[in-house]
């Protein structure tokens, strides 16, 4: 009997743990390897991702949806020949911007580059964005402005393994990423969250702040931080400028005054600063509880200012980090999916970068589109006067991500076109004109970037079921559609990859001194890593896996504070509204849960939306554990079984985002965006509870 | 184009400026300030006292131009007639909109050696902003002794932050506890308590009457050497010159809810200014009252924006160490309303206090001390509305609140969270013959995502390999165990 065995990585979160996958008649099963990220280390929905694999209603077969309104299965010609007719029409109607297209943080870095160049090139659109902006594009932003250049750890992810403090302001790796805490071990952790998380359970020091309110806890640990005497006053003046901005701001968030706005106890705000301040080694690491929010840039920026004030990023053994969440979220938010972005993270913006990248990819620069619009109002901009009538889906499942759901879902309605990409069905799927099975992790060749900025190799172990295609594949097909030459959309990935180095040669992301062959061998190569001179390339560049030792990427070598302000959610809370919504991730389940929902063992423990919620707030609503429970904000109504905690704020109620149906719980959240990043405010939504199962309730009392 | 002058540049007239030039307001701003400096951040003031700090740092930020703003500058007369002010050097200022924001002035006792024609004498420093402070500590010796005259909270905070500071610190006052209209005798007690732990010679019952060189003569008789005397005796306001002026000037500048004098173009805000009785001088308020103030002059009035964390009095103390806040009216601390429900928590040996009242569970009134999670919570609370948890001294506490099944054991835990392992899985799987956290991590995952469950996997391999060995039960839980299985 044959046995096949691949070297890969999980299909799921950024660490992206390695991972030896293997196949015997048709079972594949799934080890930990000492990949230094995991060192052994995987998480029940890493060891359960091969069940994945083998879905019964996995997508095999294109379908379209027929007169009557259903789908129907039909041949590629078909569905392909479909989607170009149709597309010729609305651009010539309506331009090119009429098309819109979504991506994915799940995409592997050929598919985000080739797609980012089918919709410059093939469409001529503006409006390509992708679900990376729920997700971290705050710390993108903030990172970019205080660095000059975003890479989610400027650092290998096992130097954390030698800190003695660090402080993670809304992050819960302990459940999102479970390897990862084998690298905290170690450290002293200080964790912010308005509810005690398992990482919160684990830190030395929990703050927990009323949500929304995390920037005004960054300001007043700055605050302390110089008035104490902990700015390291050498580090800023060698090494950053716009310290003095900065502290315009932060002079009038003194700590009583930061305990009043957050509920954070003065003495904590104090003993955080003091154990970051006096340990030899520490970190500042955000996640999406700082990120999320209508002030998501700035709040990552007041943390970034913290660590600057303590000296850390830059310093061998300290730094700041953010906690990249999708697979490949660093990778797919370098390659050109992004709204304002070109391939090696390049702005669109910039002439030498549109010159650049059109001269790879053999256009002429000035038909380039310029920038488009973040994900959440593309998504909103359908079938209004001067937004998409067509999209296209890769990757992504925004029905159940965007904020604001159930809008969402009805301005996708209004659309004339909309296909989908995927291997499984979604909420989005069956919304679709045009559905294209394409191929998932194990099937297919590719690399990723995982949160430390690392380049790795995705590896198939299976062919692609039925008539799946990979996405590369399928972008070729459609741009030929559209008139484009073949060869400009190659659908073999190592040329794709070759074509993405050069294409990012010189830009802030460079790996045009990567290819798969030298990763093939095993290299460790974070990025940047360009290609040296020819008469050098017996010694190629060793990549870079600790960024900002020497000096910070903008021009002039420093880091810049960032002068910023606490002005509160978009949303407060009201008499109708009395209390804060919060949403996250748990550990049995993915983001929106298609995958892990299709996991028997993930989905028998936790099959359905939860609400956790304080006893004292359960019980003036009549609310008991186990009940189910109405969860209403102005937007909309979701149903989640209440699980008392009594740990967490009375204020504050938290739901998890990986349930579909009445279970989402983006049909409470608020589409408001942060005006810098484009990221939604997911964390903050003014909400209502109730009981709604009522009949159970008197037999309870 | 209407012309705003603002007479003094006080914190609330700072503010007031930022909001209106962050708005983009459509006039001309200018700020005639007597002062030769711009203002400090008044709450940086125990700060500065206990850790020093540059003074460049305790400043709060220049105004961003169109805002234009005079130093040196003092006003000495206002012609509400033909709408213009004039200044001591004789310069005229045309304004459609006049502010007033001339902030406080400290009370001198007019003591022999305090004050000097009511003015500080030598070595007296009333202390009210962080320049001043500042100041102080670059005149006195590091290991100086000072004297404070005041028991109120400006008296204790600076009190605590000199001490802290390293100074041999007194604190002198008139009543039998410090914060007497605030506190009641118990939490009096523990708040001089808490000063002496902090190295504070705090001195009840007592006046001053004379300061001499190196020594305070008291009212007693006695002597207390000291070589600067510090001033926390309040603060009056500085309603000059707006009085000359014919406007109503009782304690401070008489204005109505919306800042507005007896003349319509006239307002007042800040520590100069007398609004209707409720509304009180912390500088979160003045905050407010500039908030509200822009929104009126932007012509938004109607739209005042709620200010939540203002809301309502919460006066807490500042400085590392000084856990003490007091929440609401002290009236209602009483006891005397029935209609209120009272939760007592006295702990001196611990310097802890809490007295609550509540009324259908909402928190009305409050003091704490020494208890730092619940000052943040209850305070929040108090701000918000929101019900006071029904497990009172959970809250106190900062404890989980209590409920139902908590506390109860389950029948057979889960060890390994990430992988949602079982004690009886791992059992089964060592007697199946995986007898260590390897095999058995390689058989049922524990151990592998998180790995902090690790030890307890050991221990469990330890104490398995121990009921494996004694077959024979001797009177154990051991039987249990198995039988549970």
């Amino acid at each position: 009997m044959t046995r096949h065995q691949v070297a890969t990585h999980c299909p799921y979160c950024a660490l992206q743990c390695g991972t030896e996958l293997s196949e015997r008649a048709g079972a594949v099963s799934v080890s930990p390897s000492s990949f230094p990220v995991n060192r052994g280390g995987l998480c029940r929905k890493g060891w359960t991702a091969p069940e994945v694999l083998g879905s019964a209603d996995r997508l095999h077969e294109p379908q379209l949806r027929t007169g009557r309104g259903e789908l129907a299965p039909v041949g590629w010609e078909e569905a392909l020949d479909r989607i170009g007719s149709n597309l010729d029409e609305i651009t010539a109607e309506s331009g090119p911007d009429a098309v819109g297209v979504f991506g994915g943080g799940g995409l592997t870095n050929e598919k985000a580059y080739s797609l980012g160049k089918f919709a410059r090139v093939a469409l001529g659109s503006s409006r390509i964005d992708y679900n990376g902006r729920f997700c971290m594009a705050a710390a993108a932003t903030a990172g970019n402005a205080a660095f000059g250049v975003d890479r989610g750890l400027p650092f290998p992810v096992t130097d954390l393994g030698d800190a003695e403090v660090i402080l993670l302001a809304g992050g819960n790796p302990a459940e999102t990423m479970p390897p990862l805490m084998q690298h905290l071990e170690r450290a002293r952790l200080v964790v912010v969250d308005p509810r005690r998380s398992a990482t919160a359970e684990r830190a030395e020091l929990h703050l927990r702040p009323r949500p929304g309110t995390d920037l005004a806890l960054a300001l007043g640990l700055l605050h302390i931080a110089v008035t104490e005497g902990w700015h390291d006053s050498e580090y800023t003046a060698r090494r950053t400028t716009g310290f003095e901005r900065s502290w315009a701001r932060a002079v009038t968030w003194w700590p009583e005054r930061v305990e009043r706005v957050t509920g954070v106890p003065v003495s904590a705000q104090r003993q955080a600063v003091r154990m970051l301040a006096r340990a030899r080694s520490s970190y500042v690491l955000t996640g999406r509880g700082s990120e999320q929010h209508g002030d998501g840039a700035d709040t990552v920026s007041g943390f970034i200012n913290l660590a600057l004030v303590l000296g850390l990023p830059g310093t061998r053994g300290s730094g700041y980090g953010c906690l990249t969440g999708q697979g490949n979220g660093q990778g797919g938010r370098e390659h050109g999916q992004k709204a304002d972005q070109l391939p090696g993270y390049r702005s669109i913006t910039d002439p030498r970068a549109r010159a650049h990248v059109a001269e790879v990819w053999g256009v002429a620069e000035e038909t380039l589109p310029g920038p488009g619009i973040p994900a959440t109002r593309l998504l909103e901009s359908a079938g209004t006067p001067g937004g998409i009538r067509a999209l296209l889906v890769f990757g992504a499942n925004p029905v159940l991500s965007a904020p604001h759901a159930g809008l969402a879902r009805a301005q996708l309605s209004k659309l004339d076109l909309l296909v989908v990409a995927d291997f499984l069905p979604s909420e989005t799927t069956r919304m679709a004109d045009v559905v294209l099975p394409v191929t998932q992790w194990a099937e297919e060749e590719g690399t990723m970037t995982n949160l430390e900025g690392r380049v790795l190799r995705r590896r198939a172990l299976l062919p692609p079921p039925g008539s799946a295609r990979s996405d590369l594949e399928v972008l070729r097909e459609l741009a030929s559609r559209l008139g484009q030459p073949e060869s400009r959309f190659p659908s073999r990935p190592s040329t794709v990859f070759d074509e993405l180095a050069r294409a990012s040669a010189g830009g802030p992301a460079d790996y045009s001194g990567i290819d798969y062959e030298r990763l093939d061998s095993g290299q460790a190569l974070h990025w940047p890593c360009p290609k040296t001179p020819d008469e050098q390339a017996s010694t190629p560049h060793p990549g870079t896996p600790r960024l900002f030792l020497e000096s910070f990427a903008h021009p002039d070598g420093r880091a810049r504070f960032a002068a910023v302000d606490w002005h509160g959610p978009a949303e407060d809370t009201n008499h109708e509204y009395p209390l804060v919504a919060t949403t996250g991730r748990i550990s049995g389940h993915y983001q929106t849960g298609e995958q892990t929902r299709r996991v028997a063992e993930l989905a028998t423990d936790e099959p359905e939306s939860f609400v956790r919620l304080h006893p004292d707030t359960a019980a003036r609503r009549g609310v008991h554990d186990g009940q189910l429970a109405r969860v209403s904000s102005a937007r909309g109504t979701t149903l989640a079984r209440a699980r008392l905690d009594g740990s967490i704020r009375p204020d504050t109620l938290f739901l998890p985002i990986h349930y579909g149906g009445s279970g989402c719980a983006n049909l409470l959240t608020n589409p408001v965006l942060d005006p810098r990043s484009g990221i939604p405010e997911f964390k903050v939504a003014a909400v209502s509870i109730s009981v709604a199962e009522e009949v159970r309730a008197c037999h309870d009392s | 184009m209407p012309r705003l002058v603002i007479i003094g540049h006080c914190p609330a007239a700072h503010r007031l400026v930022e909001r209106l030039t962050a708005q983009d307001y459509p006039g001309s701003i200018t700020v005639l300030d007597a002062a030769e400096q711009g203002p400090h951040n008044p709450a940086l003031l125990p700060t500065v006292l206990a850790h020093g700090l540059a003074p460049e740092l305790a400043a709060l930020p220049e105004h961003p131009s169109p805002a234009r703003v005079h130093r040196n500058t003092r006003v000495t007369s206002i012609d509400r007639t033909r709408r213009r002010v004039r200044t001591e050097a004789g310069e005229m200022y045309d304004y459609d909109v006049l502010v007033l924001a001339t902030g406080t002035r400290a009370v001198v006792p007019d003591l022999p050696g305090v004050s000097d024609q009511g003015l500080p004498a030598g070595r007296t420093w009333p202390l009210r902003k962080p320049d001043e402070g500042i100041r102080m500590r670059g005149q006195l010796a590091a290991d100086a002794s000072v004297t404070v005259l005041g028991g109120g909270l400006d008296g204790v905070e600076t009190a605590h932050a000199l001490a802290t500071a390293g100074y041999e610190v007194s604190l002198l006052h008139r009543e039998q506890h410090p914060l007497p209209r605030r506190l009641d005798r118990a939490a009096g007690r523990i708040v001089a308590d808490t000063l002496r732990d902090n190295g504070v010679n705090v001195l009840p019952g007592e006046t001053a009457s004379e300061f001499l060189p190196g020594k305070l003569v008291l009212a007693s008789g006695e002597a207390v050497s000291t070589e600067a005397l510090v001033l926390r005796t309040g603060t009056r306001p500085d309603t000059a010159p707006a009085g000359e002026s014919g406007l109503e000037v009782s304690r401070g500048i008489v204005v109505d809810s919306e800042l507005r004098t007896g003349d319509p173009r006239v307002h007042a805000l800040g520590g100069c200014a007398e609004p209707p009785p409720g509304v009180a001088g912390s500088l979160l308020e003045w905050w407010e009252q500039a908030e509200a103030l822009a929104a009126i002059l932007l012509g938004s009035g109607n739209d005042i924006p709620p200010q939540p964390h203002g809301a309502g009095r919460v006066l807490r103390a500042r400085g590392a160490g000084l856990e003490l806040a007091s929440i609401g009216s002290p009236e209602l601390l009483t006891g005397k309303d029935h209609e209120v429900e009272h939760v007592t928590f006295n702990d001196p040996k611990r310097r802890r206090y809490a007295r609550l009242a509540l009324r259908e569970d909402r928190l009305v009134a409050a003091t704490l001390l020494g208890l730092p999670e619940a000052i943040a919570t209850l305070s929040q609370l108090h701000d918000t509305g929101m019900p006071v948890p029904s497990d009172r001294l959970a809250t106190l506490l900062d404890l989980p609140t209590g409920f139902g099944t908590a506390g109860s054991v389950p029948a057979d835990p889960v060890l390994c969270h990430c992988n949602n392992v079982s004690r009886s899985t791992l059992t089964a799987a060592y007697r199946d013959g995986a007898r260590d956290v390897a095999a058995l991590a390689a058989v049922t995952r524990a151990t592998t995502g998180c790995g902090s469950c690790t030890g307890a996997v050991r221990e469990l391999c330890g104490s398995l390999a121990v009921s494996t060995t004694e077959r024979v039960p001797s009177g154990t839980d051991s039987p249990e165990q198995e039988g549970a299985e």
